[in-house]
């Protein structure tokens, strides 16, 4: 849905927490990219890192509802990622390329002992991730991006006004929600024949 | 530090039970361990498809059924909301997207969704006296009788021919059959005369005595495997496109479709030799011999063998390989036409795909190379 896109990532917040699938999706394709690469980048290994974001998302999705979320996706996302490679790494049965990093790291004395920068490199870190994408595939995430119709661009399409293209979608998708069952069936049907 | 100390630092940090002097320690470590030299991705791909392929196994654990965005959905979305007034056009609209499945082209008529299915096991077989049977319909069982040769269908689609040892029949020329796989057909497993084993891809055809009493060949056209049966005294024979495959028992795939220039013949496991009018080569495990026509060079390289035999495991794999090599192997899977609305010489293609996906899904992986792809009854259509 184009016009999720230019939903706040709070706004997407707010809808995920109420069950609402689009929501979820769109917070995938928003991240799930930097996140992916981020992970193969510290694991070395890209079924590891697809397990990672699977079971980050598979989390997020069940347990949206207790999550505490009130500081940003973002960082929700990026602490998420950054403990479940701990716990992969936890579960390693031989891990000397890892002691021997934190070993020398120790050596050298680089602690960062600010929280919040801690917070703020590692978001600048896993969002420069997508500078590790091959030109080809960085400008087609970028411009799928730019493809997207917001709700300014579709009000002007159809000479409304922003407002009520938002709030027309938005019953459109709660009716959708409650009427789901049966309808979907009926429509499913009538799309079909 | 060693590794139990490690270990012992991350389970607490996953519980929250740190040190504020850990928690430093780690996410510091962590921090300069991410900032090192970028495993950079090769293949694009590869990147979509562990998108589609994570997204799908996130739908499996979570029962969520939302299917990710098909990039061209805002046309579709924006031309809907002209009727938005009507809410319940609107909730048809928006379900068509959420939960219908996109195909590539969108139907000005809105009737029948065009898509292709992937090739399955079908093939011709042309008996002696020239009748022909359809073996993906045919009863299991003997379904022919050729002098004293069985046969026969078994139910995981392997043809096998049995002679029988009853009666020695040495007269003269034996029969030939020939097996034919259209486009859009492939056969699993054809059981020689010898034991030796041949699987079709598609497009190509085998033909062969039903008897290997004097001499074990055959002629092939398409791309077919072997796994030969070793028999020192008597060499297994394949003949394609003016080149003579000489085994004596071993695995080698032949690929040699008259829209390709070349025919390739890799050699996985034993030895084989290629021979050309008067040109011979001698091929080593892992080697792949290639003709064209109108010389009788030989030349030989290392192959990637896993790319060679995807086919016969179910999977496309490409590798950097130009985009009309990449479409002329999906107009032989889908049985369609391949046109070319734009100059795209320049695109490569890198990927593993199934090869049972429909054509839309496998179109969807596949635009991830910039490339635009519509398919129009049995065609597909190529724009940048």
């Amino acid at each position: 849905m184009p016009v999720q896109n230019s939903l706040k990532d709070c706004e997407l917040i707010v809808l995920l927490k109420s069950g609402d699938q689009t929501a979820f999706a769109e917070i995938y394709e928003r991240y799930w990219t930097v996140l992916f690469l981020h992970a193969r980048n510290l694991l070395r290994n890209n079924e590891e890192a697809a397990d990672i974001v699977q079971e980050l998302f598979t989390g997020l999705w069940l347990k949206s509802k207790s999550l505490d979320l009130s500081g940003s996706l973002s960082s929700y996302l990026y602490k998420a990622v950054r403990n479940r490679v701990f716990d992969h790494l936890k579960h390693k049965k031989v891990m000397n390329d890892y002691l021997k990093s934190i070993n020398d790291f120790m050596l050298e004395e680089q602690l960062i002992s600010d929280d919040l920068l801690r917070e703020k490199e590692l978001a600048a870190i896993i969002e420069n991730e997508i500078n590790a994408l091959p030109e080809k595939m960085r400008e087609v995430f970028i411009l799928s991006r730019k493809q997207y119709l917001s709700y300014q661009q579709i009000a002007l399409q159809l000479n409304i006004s922003e407002h009520t293209v938002k709030s027309q979608i938005s019953n459109a998708l709660r009716i959708l929600r409650t009427k789901v069952g049966m309808s979907a069936f009926l429509i499913a049907y009538l799309m079909h024949k | 530090m060693n590794q139990t100390e490690l270990k012992g630092l991350l389970d607490k940090y996953i519980n929250g039970t740190c040190s504020k002097e850990e928690t430093v320690l780690l996410e510091s470590w962590y921090l300069s361990k991410s900032k090192q030299d970028k495993w950079t991705l090769k293949d694009d791909g590869e990147l979509y498809l562990y998108k589609k392929l994570i997204w799908e196994n996130i739908q499996q654990n979570t029962g969520v059924s939302q299917n990710l965005k098909d990039r061209r959905s805002y046309q579709l979305w924006s031309k809907i909301l002209v009727a938005a007034s009507i809410v319940c056009v609107l909730s048809v609209g928006s379900y068509y997207m959420f939960y219908e499945n996109h195909k590539e082209q969108i139907s000005q008529n809105k009737d029948v969704k065009h898509d292709l299915l992937p090739g399955m096991d079908k093939a011709v077989l042309v008996l002696s006296n020239g009748k022909q049977i359809s073996l993906g319909s045919a009863q299991n069982g003997v379904i022919a009788k050729e002098e004293n040769t069985l046969v026969q269908k078994n139910g995981s689609n392997v043809l096998s021919y049995k002679e029988s040892t009853q009666y020695s029949n040495n007269k003269g020329q034996p029969a030939y059959n020939t097996i034919r796989t259209p486009n859009g057909g492939q056969w699993p497993i054809i059981e020689l005369p010898d034991g030796t084993k041949a699987i079709l891809d598609a497009g190509s055809s085998i033909s062969f005595p039903v008897s290997f009493n004097q001499e074990r060949k055959v002629t092939i056209t398409g791309q077919v495997y072997f796994q030969v049966v070793h028999n020192s005294n008597k060499p297994f024979r394949v003949a394609v496109n003016g080149v003579t495959i000489e085994d004596i028992g071993t695995e080698f795939n032949v690929n040699a479709y008259n829209d390709e220039p070349l025919v390739k013949t890799t050699l996985i496991e034993g030895s084989i030799s290629v021979v050309k009018k008067t040109q011979k080569m001698v091929l080593k495990p892992g080697q792949q011999a290639i003709t064209e026509p109108g010389t009788d060079r030989i030349r030989s390289r290392e192959a990637n063998i896993e790319e060679v035999v995807a086919w016969k495991n179910g999977l496309f794999q490409f590798n950097h390989t130009h985009i009309d090599v990449v479409m002329r192997q999906i107009a032989r899977w889908y049985d369609v036409e391949i046109v070319y609305k734009d100059d795209v010489s320049d695109v490569s293609f890198s990927g593993n795909l199934s090869r049972n996906l429909k054509a839309s899904r496998l179109l969807e992986m596949m635009s991830v190379t910039g490339l635009h792809f519509k398919i129009e009854n049995k065609k597909i259509i190529v724009m940048r």
